[in-house]
């Protein structure tokens, strides 16, 4: 079947089995959502450069969460290409649906550009395409 | 002979399950994406606007506009979520540091997320 915003909003509506498919990806969605937004609560509303002056603020505050991420910070490719490929497919398994969606995607004009060496820029163009076709369903579109 | 059509309908049973899966996960996204367009006020009448996780690091915004003439407007923004900061990316190849008012209204557009988020996917994990 196919899933939609009424079925999410009134669950009642849903077979048993339906809702048995649902409780699980919840699940582990909810968790992610958790992770994502401690991420950012540790790192705060700081920008960048305001960063780089005050010291990792994360550190004392939890030993676990800033193991994590100065691991991830480690200066030699710390994400391998591969790694990264494969982590874009598991969160967006549905890739190969449609073509590019994003027909104008508005370059920013103020500020400093920075150009990262970073082995996920390789990937963002066809991470974009993925977040443009998960959009593209007019099942899902969200317009008003 | 029996072994290798248990071995087939076995698999074909788990493609179908993960192909499920992954039609809940999109259809999830979606779900939140609604919500997440909507903690910045209504959306106008032929726009759209969407806000959600995409992963553990990676929040997107997404917008389209029609402008006056008739020209739409179609805006895909990525948050990166590094140990150093917030980057934002628009195009390909090309991050940029948040400006400390764009850092603050990330953060608070996280937090509020959260908050509405998680209470519905948390009604959803609750429903079987």
């Amino acid at each position: 079947m196919n899933y939609n915003h009424s079925q999410f909003e009134e669950t009642r509506e849903v077979s048993r089995a339906d809702r048995d498919k649902i409780a699980p990806v919840a699940t582990q969605r909810l968790n992610l959502v958790y992770r994502a937004a401690g991420l950012v609560m540790q790192i705060g509303p700081q920008t960048a450069a305001e960063y780089e002056q005050a010291h990792p603020v994360y550190a004392t505050a939890n030993p676990a969460m800033a193991s994590y991420l100065q691991a991830e910070s480690a200066p030699v490719n710390p994400i391998s290409r591969h790694e990264v490929s494969q982590s874009v497919e598991q969160v967006v398994p549905y890739s190969a649906v449609g073509t590019a969606a994003v027909q104008e995607v508005e370059q920013t004009s103020t500020g400093a550009e920075l150009m990262v060496d970073d082995p996920r820029a390789v990937h963002l163009a066809s991470a974009q395409r993925d977040v443009a076709d998960a959009f593209d369903n007019d099942n899902f579109h969200l317009a008003a | 002979m029996s072994k290798l059509l248990d071995l087939f309908l076995g698999q074909h049973q788990q493609q179908a399950a993960e192909q499920r899966r992954a039609e809940v996960y999109k259809a999830l996204i979606h779900y939140e994406a609604k919500i997440g367009g909507q903690l910045f006020g209504p959306v106008a009448k032929g726009e759209r606007r969407e806000f959600f996780c995409l992963d553990e690091r990676t929040w997107v915004w997404h917008e389209e506009q029609i402008d006056q003439f008739g020209q739409r407007h179609v805006t895909t923004t990525r948050y990166d979520v590094r140990p150093n900061g917030v980057f934002k990316s628009q195009g390909v190849d090309v991050y940029q540091a948040l400006s400390p008012e764009e850092a603050r209204n990330f953060y608070d557009a996280v937090m509020l997320y959260y908050e509405r988020v998680a209470p519905e996917l948390s009604r959803l994990q609750q429903v079987s």
